[in-house]
Protein backbone atom coordinates (compact mmCIF):
# COMPACT_ATOMS: atom_id res chain seq x y z
CA UNK A 1 0.00 0.00 0.00
CA UNK A 2 1.64 3.19 -1.25
CA UNK A 3 1.18 6.34 1.09
CA UNK A 4 -1.21 7.99 -1.21
CA UNK A 5 -3.91 4.98 -0.87
CA UNK A 6 -3.20 5.72 2.71
CA UNK A 7 -3.69 8.98 2.67
CA UNK A 8 -6.55 8.89 0.53
CA UNK A 9 -7.94 6.19 2.91
CA UNK A 10 -7.91 7.79 5.69
CA UNK A 11 -9.59 10.70 4.13
CA UNK A 12 -12.34 8.92 3.04
CA UNK A 13 -13.01 6.96 6.49
CA UNK A 14 -12.80 10.09 7.74
CA UNK A 15 -16.14 11.42 5.71
CA UNK A 16 -17.71 7.94 6.32
CA UNK A 17 -17.59 7.20 3.05
CA UNK A 18 -15.55 4.34 1.99
CA UNK A 19 -13.94 4.74 -1.79
CA UNK A 20 -13.83 1.26 -2.99
CA UNK A 21 -10.20 0.59 -5.76
CA UNK A 22 -11.33 -0.11 -9.22
CA UNK A 23 -10.26 -3.23 -11.32
CA UNK A 24 -7.16 -1.92 -13.32
CA UNK A 25 -9.02 -2.93 -16.44
CA UNK A 26 -11.89 -0.07 -15.54
CA UNK A 27 -9.11 2.24 -15.60
CA UNK A 28 -7.88 1.32 -18.62
CA UNK A 29 -11.09 1.26 -20.02
CA UNK A 30 -11.86 5.00 -19.20
CA UNK A 31 -8.38 6.00 -20.38
CA UNK A 32 -8.64 4.99 -24.16
CA UNK A 33 -11.93 5.18 -25.00
CA UNK A 34 -11.37 9.07 -25.22
CA UNK A 35 -8.46 8.35 -26.19
CA UNK A 36 -9.50 6.19 -29.14
CA UNK A 37 -12.18 8.31 -30.37
CA UNK A 38 -9.25 11.44 -30.74
CA UNK A 39 -7.30 8.71 -32.38
CA UNK A 40 -10.24 7.13 -34.81
CA UNK A 41 -11.96 11.33 -35.82
CA UNK A 42 -8.32 11.97 -36.87
CA UNK A 43 -7.71 8.78 -38.86
CA UNK A 44 -11.28 9.47 -40.20
CA UNK A 45 -10.31 13.08 -41.06
CA UNK A 46 -6.96 11.79 -42.83
CA UNK A 47 -8.82 9.86 -45.01
CA UNK A 48 -11.59 12.23 -45.31
CA UNK A 49 -9.56 14.74 -46.49
CA UNK A 50 -7.18 12.83 -48.89
CA UNK A 51 -10.85 11.72 -51.05
CA UNK A 52 -13.13 14.99 -50.51
CA UNK A 53 -10.67 17.18 -53.30
CA UNK A 54 -11.57 14.80 -55.80
CA UNK A 55 -15.32 15.74 -55.88
CA UNK A 56 -17.40 18.64 -56.50
CA UNK A 57 -18.85 20.52 -53.28
CA UNK A 58 -22.26 19.75 -55.54
CA UNK A 59 -21.29 16.16 -55.03
CA UNK A 60 -20.45 16.17 -51.43
CA UNK A 61 -23.56 18.14 -50.59
CA UNK A 62 -25.85 15.12 -52.15
CA UNK A 63 -23.85 12.03 -50.99
CA UNK A 64 -21.64 10.87 -47.64
CA UNK A 65 -18.59 8.75 -47.64
CA UNK A 66 -19.17 4.99 -45.71
CA UNK A 67 -16.26 4.49 -43.33
CA UNK A 68 -15.80 0.72 -44.18
CA UNK A 69 -12.97 -0.38 -42.49
CA UNK A 70 -10.93 0.82 -39.64
CA UNK A 71 -7.94 -0.56 -38.16
CA UNK A 72 -6.57 0.56 -34.59
CA UNK A 73 -2.62 0.10 -33.78
CA UNK A 74 -1.05 -0.09 -30.55
CA UNK A 75 2.32 1.80 -30.33
CA UNK A 76 4.13 0.68 -27.81
CA UNK A 77 3.94 -3.39 -26.67
CA UNK A 78 2.50 -2.57 -23.07
CA UNK A 79 -0.67 -1.08 -24.37
CA UNK A 80 -0.61 -3.75 -26.84
CA UNK A 81 -1.13 -6.26 -24.20
CA UNK A 82 -2.97 -4.23 -21.72
CA UNK A 83 -5.40 -3.85 -24.95
CA UNK A 84 -6.03 -7.66 -25.72
CA UNK A 85 -5.88 -8.36 -22.10
CA UNK A 86 -8.96 -6.07 -21.74
CA UNK A 87 -10.66 -7.38 -24.64
CA UNK A 88 -10.02 -10.98 -23.89
CA UNK A 89 -11.17 -10.79 -20.59
CA UNK A 90 -14.54 -8.96 -21.06
CA UNK A 91 -15.05 -11.29 -23.91
CA UNK A 92 -14.89 -14.15 -21.95
CA UNK A 93 -18.06 -12.90 -19.84
CA UNK A 94 -19.90 -10.70 -22.92
CA UNK A 95 -19.19 -12.62 -26.55
CA UNK A 96 -20.13 -9.53 -28.24
CA UNK A 97 -18.50 -6.77 -25.98
CA UNK A 98 -15.95 -5.91 -28.93
CA UNK A 99 -18.99 -4.51 -30.64
CA UNK A 100 -20.43 -2.87 -27.59
CA UNK A 101 -17.16 -1.22 -26.78
CA UNK A 102 -16.33 -0.18 -30.14
CA UNK A 103 -19.97 1.52 -30.81
CA UNK A 104 -18.90 4.12 -28.30
CA UNK A 105 -15.90 4.44 -29.88
CA UNK A 106 -17.18 4.78 -33.61
CA UNK A 107 -19.21 8.15 -33.68
CA UNK A 108 -22.40 7.68 -36.48
CA UNK A 109 -21.46 10.90 -38.31
CA UNK A 110 -18.57 12.72 -39.16
CA UNK A 111 -18.36 15.86 -40.98
CA UNK A 112 -15.34 18.10 -42.86
CA UNK A 113 -15.56 21.67 -43.20
CA UNK A 114 -15.73 21.80 -46.87
CA UNK A 115 -19.03 19.56 -46.28
CA UNK A 116 -17.99 15.85 -46.61
CA UNK A 117 -19.76 13.79 -44.23
CA UNK A 118 -18.82 10.16 -43.18
CA UNK A 119 -20.99 7.71 -42.14
CA UNK A 120 -20.59 4.27 -40.09
CA UNK A 121 -23.43 2.99 -41.00
CA UNK A 122 -23.54 -0.54 -39.38
CA UNK A 123 -21.57 -1.64 -36.14
CA UNK A 124 -17.75 -1.51 -36.83
CA UNK A 125 -15.36 -3.78 -35.33
CA UNK A 126 -12.41 -2.22 -35.59
CA UNK A 127 -8.87 -4.39 -36.57
CA UNK A 128 -6.86 -4.70 -33.70
CA UNK A 129 -3.58 -4.50 -35.49
CA UNK A 130 -0.12 -5.75 -33.57
CA UNK A 131 3.05 -3.77 -35.20
CA UNK A 132 5.94 -5.56 -35.13
CA UNK A 133 7.76 -2.57 -34.06
CA UNK A 134 5.89 -3.01 -30.46
CA UNK A 135 6.76 -6.12 -29.95
CA UNK A 136 10.31 -5.32 -30.22
CA UNK A 137 12.34 -4.70 -27.19
CA UNK A 138 13.46 -1.04 -26.60
CA UNK A 139 15.42 1.33 -24.30
CA UNK A 140 13.43 2.99 -21.60
CA UNK A 141 13.71 5.95 -23.80
CA UNK A 142 12.30 4.92 -26.85
CA UNK A 143 9.51 3.00 -24.74
CA UNK A 144 6.60 4.86 -26.01
CA UNK A 145 6.41 7.80 -28.32
CA UNK A 146 4.79 11.23 -26.53
CA UNK A 147 3.12 14.05 -28.10
CA UNK A 148 4.86 17.25 -28.59
CA UNK A 149 3.13 18.42 -25.59
CA UNK A 150 4.48 15.48 -23.84
CA UNK A 151 1.42 13.19 -24.10
CA UNK A 152 2.02 9.67 -23.99
CA UNK A 153 0.98 8.41 -27.81
CA UNK A 154 -0.46 5.07 -27.44
CA UNK A 155 -2.54 4.52 -30.30
CA UNK A 156 -2.36 5.19 -33.96
CA UNK A 157 -5.88 4.64 -36.48
CA UNK A 158 -6.66 4.04 -40.22
CA UNK A 159 -9.86 4.49 -41.76
CA UNK A 160 -10.69 3.09 -44.83
CA UNK A 161 -13.70 4.89 -46.66
CA UNK A 162 -15.89 3.90 -49.56
CA UNK A 163 -18.06 5.71 -51.34
CA UNK A 164 -19.50 8.43 -51.77
CA UNK A 165 -22.95 7.20 -52.21
CA UNK A 166 -26.27 9.43 -52.99
CA UNK A 167 -27.58 10.73 -49.00
CA UNK A 168 -31.08 9.34 -49.83
CA UNK A 169 -31.39 5.52 -50.77
CA UNK A 170 -30.93 5.75 -54.79
CA UNK A 171 -34.22 4.28 -55.66
CA UNK A 172 -36.39 5.59 -52.78
CA UNK A 173 -38.34 7.91 -55.05
CA UNK A 174 -38.11 5.42 -57.83
CA UNK A 175 -41.94 5.01 -58.08
CA UNK A 176 -42.91 8.39 -59.08
CA UNK A 177 -39.15 8.60 -61.03
CA UNK A 178 -40.26 5.58 -63.43
CA UNK A 179 -41.07 6.47 -66.69
CA UNK A 180 -44.04 3.79 -67.88
CA UNK A 181 -42.21 0.98 -69.64
CA UNK A 182 -42.13 0.11 -73.07
CA UNK A 183 -45.42 -0.75 -74.78
CA UNK A 184 -43.87 -3.19 -76.88
CA UNK A 185 -42.20 -4.94 -73.80
CA UNK A 186 -45.87 -4.95 -72.04
CA UNK A 187 -47.29 -6.73 -74.79
CA UNK A 188 -44.72 -9.00 -75.23
CA UNK A 189 -45.00 -9.72 -70.83
CA UNK A 190 -48.82 -10.17 -71.59
CA UNK A 191 -48.44 -13.07 -73.93
CA UNK A 192 -46.79 -15.40 -71.97
CA UNK A 193 -48.52 -18.47 -72.20
CA UNK A 194 -50.80 -19.92 -69.62
CA UNK A 195 -49.18 -21.50 -66.20
CA UNK A 196 -49.82 -25.25 -66.21
CA UNK A 197 -52.19 -25.90 -63.17
CA UNK A 198 -49.97 -26.43 -60.10
CA UNK A 199 -50.55 -28.88 -56.68
CA UNK A 200 -51.39 -27.00 -53.32
CA UNK A 201 -50.79 -23.45 -52.59
CA UNK A 202 -47.38 -22.13 -53.79
CA UNK A 203 -46.10 -19.90 -51.73
CA UNK A 204 -45.38 -16.22 -51.46
CA UNK A 205 -41.83 -15.22 -53.53
CA UNK A 206 -42.11 -17.99 -56.09
CA UNK A 207 -39.62 -16.93 -58.96
CA UNK A 208 -41.48 -15.54 -62.40
CA UNK A 209 -38.78 -17.95 -64.19
CA UNK A 210 -40.79 -20.64 -65.79
CA UNK A 211 -38.78 -23.70 -67.08
CA UNK A 212 -40.71 -26.30 -69.73
CA UNK A 213 -40.18 -30.03 -68.39
CA UNK A 214 -40.26 -32.74 -70.30
CA UNK A 215 -40.40 -35.84 -68.53
CA UNK A 216 -40.17 -39.55 -69.81
CA UNK A 217 -40.36 -42.61 -67.43
CA UNK A 218 -42.39 -45.43 -66.96
CA UNK A 219 -45.43 -43.97 -67.55
CA UNK A 220 -44.24 -42.63 -70.98
CA UNK A 221 -44.12 -38.72 -71.74
CA UNK A 222 -45.09 -35.30 -70.34
CA UNK A 223 -44.41 -31.85 -70.22
CA UNK A 224 -45.24 -29.40 -67.41
CA UNK A 225 -44.83 -25.19 -67.59
CA UNK A 226 -43.50 -25.00 -63.93
CA UNK A 227 -42.57 -21.63 -62.10
CA UNK A 228 -39.32 -22.13 -60.17
CA UNK A 229 -38.30 -23.42 -57.87
CA UNK A 230 -39.17 -27.34 -58.99
CA UNK A 231 -37.98 -30.35 -57.30
CA UNK A 232 -38.15 -33.92 -58.87
CA UNK A 233 -38.31 -37.39 -57.48
CA UNK A 234 -39.60 -40.66 -56.71
CA UNK A 235 -43.62 -40.76 -56.10
CA UNK A 236 -43.72 -42.05 -52.57
CA UNK A 237 -45.40 -40.82 -49.31
CA UNK A 238 -42.47 -40.61 -47.53
CA UNK A 239 -41.49 -38.06 -49.83
CA UNK A 240 -41.46 -34.15 -48.96
CA UNK A 241 -44.80 -32.33 -50.10
CA UNK A 242 -44.27 -28.80 -51.98
CA UNK A 243 -46.06 -27.34 -49.24
CA UNK A 244 -43.10 -28.72 -47.26
CA UNK A 245 -40.07 -27.51 -49.04
CA UNK A 246 -41.31 -24.56 -51.15
CA UNK A 247 -40.92 -26.00 -54.66
CA UNK A 248 -43.13 -27.59 -57.26
CA UNK A 249 -43.20 -31.54 -57.00
CA UNK A 250 -43.14 -33.40 -60.32
CA UNK A 251 -43.03 -37.07 -59.98
CA UNK A 252 -41.16 -39.79 -61.50
CA UNK A 253 -41.83 -42.72 -62.31
CA UNK A 254 -39.61 -45.66 -63.01
CA UNK A 255 -37.22 -48.31 -61.42
CA UNK A 256 -34.42 -45.92 -60.40
CA UNK A 257 -34.86 -42.71 -58.92
CA UNK A 258 -34.29 -41.42 -55.67
CA UNK A 259 -36.87 -39.79 -53.93
CA UNK A 260 -35.59 -36.12 -54.07
CA UNK A 261 -33.78 -36.66 -57.32
CA UNK A 262 -32.77 -33.44 -58.65
CA UNK A 263 -33.94 -29.91 -58.07
CA UNK A 264 -33.88 -26.91 -60.37
CA UNK A 265 -34.04 -23.08 -58.91
CA UNK A 266 -33.45 -19.68 -60.16
CA UNK A 267 -30.68 -17.41 -58.34
CA UNK A 268 -30.21 -13.76 -59.60
CA UNK A 269 -31.84 -14.18 -62.96
CA UNK A 270 -29.97 -17.04 -64.08
CA UNK A 271 -31.15 -21.03 -63.68
CA UNK A 272 -30.10 -23.83 -62.07
CA UNK A 273 -30.08 -27.44 -61.15
CA UNK A 274 -28.47 -29.66 -58.44
CA UNK A 275 -28.84 -33.01 -57.51
CA UNK A 276 -29.02 -32.74 -53.40
CA UNK A 277 -26.77 -34.74 -51.21
CA UNK A 278 -30.02 -36.57 -49.79
CA UNK A 279 -29.86 -38.59 -53.12
CA UNK A 280 -29.10 -41.74 -53.45
CA UNK A 281 -28.77 -41.83 -57.56
CA UNK A 282 -27.48 -39.00 -59.51
CA UNK A 283 -28.36 -37.63 -62.94
CA UNK A 284 -26.38 -38.29 -66.11
CA UNK A 285 -26.09 -35.24 -68.74
CA UNK A 286 -25.68 -35.39 -72.37
CA UNK A 287 -22.49 -36.11 -72.27
CA UNK A 288 -22.56 -38.98 -70.35
CA UNK A 289 -20.83 -37.38 -67.40
CA UNK A 290 -22.47 -37.95 -64.03
CA UNK A 291 -23.78 -35.06 -62.14
CA UNK A 292 -21.63 -34.20 -58.74
CA UNK A 293 -24.35 -34.09 -55.55
CA UNK A 294 -24.36 -30.58 -54.27
CA UNK A 295 -22.56 -29.21 -57.28
CA UNK A 296 -24.85 -26.56 -59.32
CA UNK A 297 -25.04 -26.39 -62.89
CA UNK A 298 -26.50 -23.72 -65.16
CA UNK A 299 -29.33 -24.16 -67.73
CA UNK A 300 -28.02 -21.85 -70.90
CA UNK A 301 -30.63 -19.69 -72.44
CA UNK A 302 -31.34 -21.72 -75.83
CA UNK A 303 -29.79 -24.90 -74.88
CA UNK A 304 -32.25 -27.32 -73.33
CA UNK A 305 -30.20 -29.60 -70.86
CA UNK A 306 -31.19 -33.01 -70.95
CA UNK A 307 -30.52 -35.27 -67.86
CA UNK A 308 -31.21 -39.12 -67.22
CA UNK A 309 -32.23 -39.69 -63.75
CA UNK A 310 -31.12 -42.86 -61.41
CA UNK A 311 -27.55 -43.65 -62.60
CA UNK A 312 -25.20 -44.60 -59.18
CA UNK A 313 -22.76 -41.82 -57.72
CA UNK A 314 -19.91 -41.19 -59.62
CA UNK A 315 -19.79 -44.26 -61.74
CA UNK A 316 -19.38 -44.96 -65.22
CA UNK A 317 -22.70 -45.16 -66.95
CA UNK A 318 -21.18 -46.48 -70.64
CA UNK A 319 -22.06 -50.32 -69.30
CA UNK A 320 -25.94 -49.34 -68.12
CA UNK A 321 -28.95 -48.90 -70.99
CA UNK A 322 -29.88 -45.35 -70.43
CA UNK A 323 -32.85 -45.75 -72.95
CA UNK A 324 -34.81 -47.91 -70.98
CA UNK A 325 -37.05 -45.28 -69.74
CA UNK A 326 -38.52 -48.27 -67.24
CA UNK A 327 -35.38 -48.21 -65.32
CA UNK A 328 -34.27 -44.52 -65.90
CA UNK A 329 -36.31 -41.64 -66.54
CA UNK A 330 -35.17 -38.66 -68.66
CA UNK A 331 -35.69 -35.16 -67.97
CA UNK A 332 -35.29 -32.44 -70.46
CA UNK A 333 -35.14 -28.72 -69.28
CA UNK A 334 -35.39 -25.90 -71.46
CA UNK A 335 -36.12 -22.41 -70.53
CA UNK A 336 -38.94 -20.52 -71.50
CA UNK A 337 -38.96 -17.94 -73.45
CA UNK A 338 -40.20 -15.46 -71.48
CA UNK A 339 -37.52 -16.54 -69.20
CA UNK A 340 -34.71 -16.13 -71.79
CA UNK A 341 -36.33 -12.78 -72.71
CA UNK A 342 -36.08 -11.57 -68.95
CA UNK A 343 -32.67 -13.60 -69.11
CA UNK A 344 -30.54 -11.81 -71.99
CA UNK A 345 -30.64 -10.08 -75.36
CA UNK A 346 -31.13 -12.30 -78.15
CA UNK A 347 -29.18 -12.33 -81.15
CA UNK A 348 -31.42 -10.86 -84.00
CA UNK A 349 -31.90 -13.41 -86.93
CA UNK A 350 -32.45 -12.79 -90.32
CA UNK A 351 -36.05 -13.41 -92.09
CA UNK A 352 -36.06 -15.28 -94.89
CA UNK B 1 -10.10 19.66 -75.66
CA UNK B 2 -10.15 18.52 -72.40
CA UNK B 3 -11.68 15.29 -72.21
CA UNK B 4 -12.75 13.87 -68.87
CA UNK B 5 -14.52 9.93 -68.70
CA UNK B 6 -15.55 7.74 -66.36
CA UNK B 7 -17.81 4.05 -66.61
CA UNK B 8 -19.18 2.06 -64.27
CA UNK B 9 -19.64 -1.44 -65.47
CA UNK B 10 -21.82 -4.46 -65.33
CA UNK B 11 -23.45 -3.58 -61.57
CA UNK B 12 -24.73 -6.86 -61.05
CA UNK B 13 -24.15 -9.14 -58.40
CA UNK B 14 -24.08 -12.12 -60.52
CA UNK B 15 -20.83 -12.64 -62.80
CA UNK B 16 -22.85 -14.28 -64.95
CA UNK B 17 -24.54 -11.41 -66.23
CA UNK B 18 -21.19 -9.35 -67.31
CA UNK B 19 -21.61 -9.14 -70.57
CA UNK B 20 -21.09 -5.09 -71.24
CA UNK B 21 -17.38 -3.87 -72.14
CA UNK B 22 -15.77 -0.65 -72.61
CA UNK B 23 -12.72 1.06 -73.92
CA UNK B 24 -11.33 4.47 -75.13
CA UNK B 25 -8.38 6.02 -76.53
CA UNK B 26 -8.32 9.69 -74.73
CA UNK B 27 -5.77 11.08 -76.37
CA UNK B 28 -7.58 10.06 -80.17
CA UNK B 29 -10.91 10.81 -78.65
CA UNK B 30 -12.97 7.85 -78.97
CA UNK B 31 -14.75 6.31 -76.83
CA UNK B 32 -16.84 2.46 -76.95
CA UNK B 33 -19.20 0.34 -75.33
CA UNK B 34 -20.91 -2.53 -75.88
CA UNK B 35 -23.34 -5.45 -74.56
CA UNK B 36 -23.15 -8.40 -75.25
CA UNK B 37 -26.12 -10.55 -76.19
CA UNK B 38 -27.09 -12.22 -72.45
CA UNK B 39 -28.56 -15.14 -74.27
CA UNK B 40 -25.14 -15.87 -76.65
CA UNK B 41 -22.76 -18.22 -75.14
CA UNK B 42 -19.17 -15.98 -75.28
CA UNK B 43 -21.10 -12.89 -75.13
CA UNK B 44 -18.64 -11.78 -72.26
CA UNK B 45 -15.60 -12.05 -74.33
CA UNK B 46 -17.16 -10.87 -77.78
CA UNK B 47 -17.87 -7.36 -75.95
CA UNK B 48 -14.68 -6.93 -74.85
CA UNK B 49 -13.19 -8.16 -78.37
CA UNK B 50 -15.54 -5.55 -80.10
CA UNK B 51 -14.55 -2.53 -78.55
CA UNK B 52 -11.12 -3.38 -78.39
CA UNK B 53 -11.41 -3.78 -82.06
CA UNK B 54 -13.66 -0.30 -82.80
CA UNK B 55 -11.26 1.48 -80.65
CA UNK B 56 -8.24 0.08 -82.67
CA UNK B 57 -9.87 0.57 -86.04
CA UNK B 58 -11.02 3.79 -85.56
CA UNK B 59 -8.81 5.79 -83.30
CA UNK B 60 -7.10 7.92 -85.91
CA UNK B 61 -10.31 7.76 -87.99
CA UNK B 62 -11.58 11.31 -87.56
CA UNK B 63 -10.87 12.55 -90.98
CA UNK B 64 -13.18 9.63 -92.16
CA UNK B 65 -16.11 10.48 -94.19
CA UNK B 66 -19.20 8.76 -92.80
CA UNK B 67 -19.17 6.56 -95.33
CA UNK B 68 -15.59 5.58 -94.81
CA UNK B 69 -16.50 5.62 -90.77
CA UNK B 70 -19.13 3.29 -91.30
CA UNK B 71 -17.60 0.80 -93.88
CA UNK B 72 -15.06 0.91 -90.87
CA UNK B 73 -17.11 -0.45 -88.68
CA UNK B 74 -19.14 -3.18 -90.93
CA UNK B 75 -15.36 -4.45 -91.93
CA UNK B 76 -15.24 -5.31 -87.65
CA UNK B 77 -18.73 -6.85 -87.94
CA UNK B 78 -17.68 -8.99 -90.86
CA UNK B 79 -14.66 -10.23 -88.83
CA UNK B 80 -16.75 -10.57 -85.47
CA UNK B 81 -19.05 -13.11 -87.50
CA UNK B 82 -15.67 -15.35 -87.98
CA UNK B 83 -14.44 -14.68 -84.64
CA UNK B 84 -17.52 -14.79 -82.56
CA UNK B 85 -19.88 -16.30 -84.85
CA UNK B 86 -22.34 -17.39 -81.86
CA UNK B 87 -22.98 -14.08 -80.22
CA UNK B 88 -23.37 -10.50 -80.76
CA UNK B 89 -23.35 -6.85 -79.15
CA UNK B 90 -24.74 -3.46 -79.49
CA UNK B 91 -22.29 -0.67 -80.53
CA UNK B 92 -21.96 2.92 -78.77
CA UNK B 93 -19.19 5.24 -80.03
CA UNK B 94 -18.53 8.62 -79.29
CA UNK B 95 -15.78 10.56 -81.33
CA UNK B 96 -14.27 13.92 -81.10
CA UNK B 97 -12.93 14.94 -84.58
CA UNK B 98 -11.45 18.56 -85.43
CA UNK B 99 -14.61 20.18 -86.44
CA UNK B 100 -17.57 17.47 -85.39
CA UNK B 101 -18.55 14.85 -82.51
CA UNK B 102 -19.06 12.21 -84.56
CA UNK B 103 -21.80 9.60 -82.49
CA UNK B 104 -22.45 6.17 -83.77
CA UNK B 105 -25.29 3.37 -82.41
CA UNK B 106 -26.34 -0.41 -83.33
CA UNK B 107 -28.42 -2.17 -81.34
CA UNK B 108 -30.50 -1.68 -78.30
CA UNK B 109 -28.04 0.56 -76.30
CA UNK B 110 -28.72 4.11 -75.08
CA UNK B 111 -26.17 7.43 -76.11
CA UNK B 112 -27.44 10.77 -75.39
CA UNK B 113 -26.11 13.75 -75.92
CA UNK B 114 -26.04 17.09 -73.59
CA UNK B 115 -24.99 20.29 -74.18
CA UNK B 116 -24.15 23.53 -72.37
CA UNK B 117 -23.34 26.36 -74.35
CA UNK B 118 -20.30 28.59 -73.44
CA UNK B 119 -22.05 31.84 -72.64
CA UNK B 120 -22.88 32.13 -68.55
CA UNK B 121 -26.07 31.32 -67.03
CA UNK B 122 -26.57 28.70 -69.50
CA UNK B 123 -28.38 25.53 -69.06
CA UNK B 124 -27.67 21.76 -70.02
CA UNK B 125 -29.52 20.54 -73.00
CA UNK B 126 -30.52 17.18 -74.57
CA UNK B 127 -29.42 17.74 -77.65
CA UNK B 128 -29.26 14.51 -79.35
CA UNK B 129 -30.40 10.92 -78.59
CA UNK B 130 -28.90 8.23 -80.74
CA UNK B 131 -31.58 5.65 -82.38
CA UNK B 132 -32.01 2.16 -80.62
CA UNK B 133 -32.79 -0.50 -83.00
CA UNK B 134 -35.86 -2.37 -81.55
CA UNK B 135 -38.00 -5.18 -82.67
CA UNK B 136 -42.53 -4.99 -82.42
CA UNK B 137 -41.36 -6.91 -79.07
CA UNK B 138 -38.97 -4.55 -77.58
CA UNK B 139 -35.86 -6.80 -78.71
CA UNK B 140 -33.15 -5.59 -80.80
CA UNK B 141 -33.44 -5.44 -84.08
CA UNK B 142 -29.65 -5.52 -85.59
CA UNK B 143 -26.59 -5.89 -83.41
CA UNK B 144 -22.97 -6.27 -84.69
CA UNK B 145 -21.79 -9.76 -85.22
CA UNK B 146 -25.29 -10.94 -85.72
CA UNK B 147 -27.02 -12.38 -88.63
CA UNK B 148 -28.43 -8.77 -89.04
CA UNK B 149 -26.53 -5.94 -88.91
CA UNK B 150 -26.63 -3.51 -91.70
CA UNK B 151 -27.23 0.21 -90.74
CA UNK B 152 -24.50 2.06 -88.47
CA UNK B 153 -26.86 5.15 -87.46
CA UNK B 154 -24.39 8.29 -87.67
CA UNK B 155 -24.97 11.63 -86.20
CA UNK B 156 -22.75 14.97 -85.63
CA UNK B 157 -22.90 17.62 -83.11
CA UNK B 158 -20.82 20.72 -83.58
CA UNK B 159 -17.85 21.42 -81.05
CA UNK B 160 -18.42 24.53 -78.68
CA UNK B 161 -19.61 25.12 -75.21
CA UNK B 162 -19.78 21.46 -72.65
CA UNK B 163 -20.47 18.33 -74.00
CA UNK B 164 -22.01 15.67 -71.92
CA UNK B 165 -22.03 11.73 -73.60
CA UNK B 166 -24.21 9.34 -71.65
CA UNK B 167 -24.02 6.00 -72.68
CA UNK B 168 -26.03 2.97 -71.00
CA UNK B 169 -26.57 -0.50 -71.90
CA UNK B 170 -30.33 -1.51 -72.39
CA UNK B 171 -30.68 -2.63 -68.79
CA UNK B 172 -29.95 0.72 -68.03
CA UNK B 173 -31.50 2.45 -70.54
CA UNK B 174 -34.74 1.11 -69.94
CA UNK B 175 -34.80 1.94 -66.22
CA UNK B 176 -32.76 5.12 -65.49
CA UNK B 177 -35.26 8.00 -66.19
CA UNK B 178 -34.59 11.87 -67.52
CA UNK B 179 -35.32 12.89 -64.45
CA UNK B 180 -32.37 11.52 -62.68
CA UNK B 181 -30.38 12.50 -65.71
CA UNK B 182 -31.76 15.90 -64.91
CA UNK B 183 -30.15 15.47 -61.61
CA UNK B 184 -26.89 14.33 -62.98
CA UNK B 185 -26.47 17.63 -65.11
CA UNK B 186 -27.44 19.82 -61.90
CA UNK B 187 -25.23 18.51 -59.96
CA UNK B 188 -22.62 18.68 -62.76
CA UNK B 189 -23.73 22.68 -63.11
CA UNK B 190 -21.27 24.72 -65.01
CA UNK B 191 -17.99 23.36 -63.20
CA UNK B 192 -15.51 20.80 -64.82
CA UNK B 193 -16.05 17.57 -63.11
CA UNK B 194 -13.05 15.05 -61.78
CA UNK B 195 -13.35 11.68 -63.02
CA UNK B 196 -14.31 10.59 -59.75
CA UNK B 197 -17.34 13.09 -60.15
CA UNK B 198 -18.59 11.53 -63.01
CA UNK B 199 -18.02 7.89 -61.64
CA UNK B 200 -19.84 9.20 -58.74
CA UNK B 201 -23.13 10.08 -61.04
CA UNK B 202 -22.71 7.31 -63.49
CA UNK B 203 -22.88 4.64 -60.45
CA UNK B 204 -25.26 6.53 -59.11
CA UNK B 205 -27.53 6.13 -62.17
CA UNK B 206 -26.54 2.64 -62.23
CA UNK B 207 -27.54 1.80 -58.80
CA UNK B 208 -31.28 3.63 -59.13
CA UNK B 209 -31.57 1.13 -62.04
CA UNK B 210 -30.66 -1.54 -60.14
CA UNK B 211 -32.95 -0.25 -57.43
CA UNK B 212 -36.17 0.57 -59.85
CA UNK B 213 -36.00 -3.27 -60.83
CA UNK B 214 -33.66 -3.87 -63.16
CA UNK B 215 -32.62 -7.43 -63.83
CA UNK B 216 -29.90 -7.26 -66.50
CA UNK B 217 -26.24 -5.92 -66.05
CA UNK B 218 -26.22 -2.13 -65.41
CA UNK B 219 -23.42 -0.26 -67.01
CA UNK B 220 -22.93 3.63 -67.57
CA UNK B 221 -20.21 5.37 -68.83
CA UNK B 222 -19.73 9.68 -69.38
CA UNK B 223 -17.51 11.29 -71.10
CA UNK B 224 -17.55 15.19 -70.44
CA UNK B 225 -15.35 17.58 -72.77
CA UNK B 226 -15.24 21.28 -73.09
CA UNK B 227 -12.83 23.54 -75.18
CA UNK B 228 -10.22 25.25 -73.13
CA UNK B 229 -10.81 28.72 -72.49
CA UNK B 230 -9.52 31.04 -74.63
Amino acid sequence: MSIFDFLGRKSAQSGGVQQLKTHSTDDFADGIVIELRAVVSAAIATALEALEGRYLRSVLEQSHFTLDALAIRSLDFDTMRQLEDFLNRHESIQANFRDNFFAQIVQPEYRSSRGAIVKATAPLAPLIEISAASMESETEDESYRISLKGRRIRFEAQASLGGPVRTEAPGADAATMMEPPNQAVRAQRTSQPERAPMPGNLPHGRSDFLVTLRVRDSDGERSFLCALPVQLGRATSAAPSAGASGAQRIDLRSTYVSRQQLVIFEVMGAVFVMVPTEASLSCAMADKKVMQPDRVYRIQPNVPMLLTAGVPNGADVTGLDLDDRGQYPQIEIALNQATQMEEGTPRPRATR
Amino acid sequence: MTAIHAAVMNLQAHPAFGCDAFAHDAQAGIWVMADGANSCPGAKQAAQWVVTQIVNVLAHSQLLSDSEFERSVLAVHAQMLSVHPQTAATLLIGQIGPASIRLASIGDSMLRAFHQPAWLLARWREQLAMPRDLDAIGNPSQLIGSEVCETVHVRHLPLGGRWLLVFMTDGAAATVTSSALTMSLATLGRQQPSPDDLEYLCRDLALQALAAGCRDDVSVAMVWFAEPLR
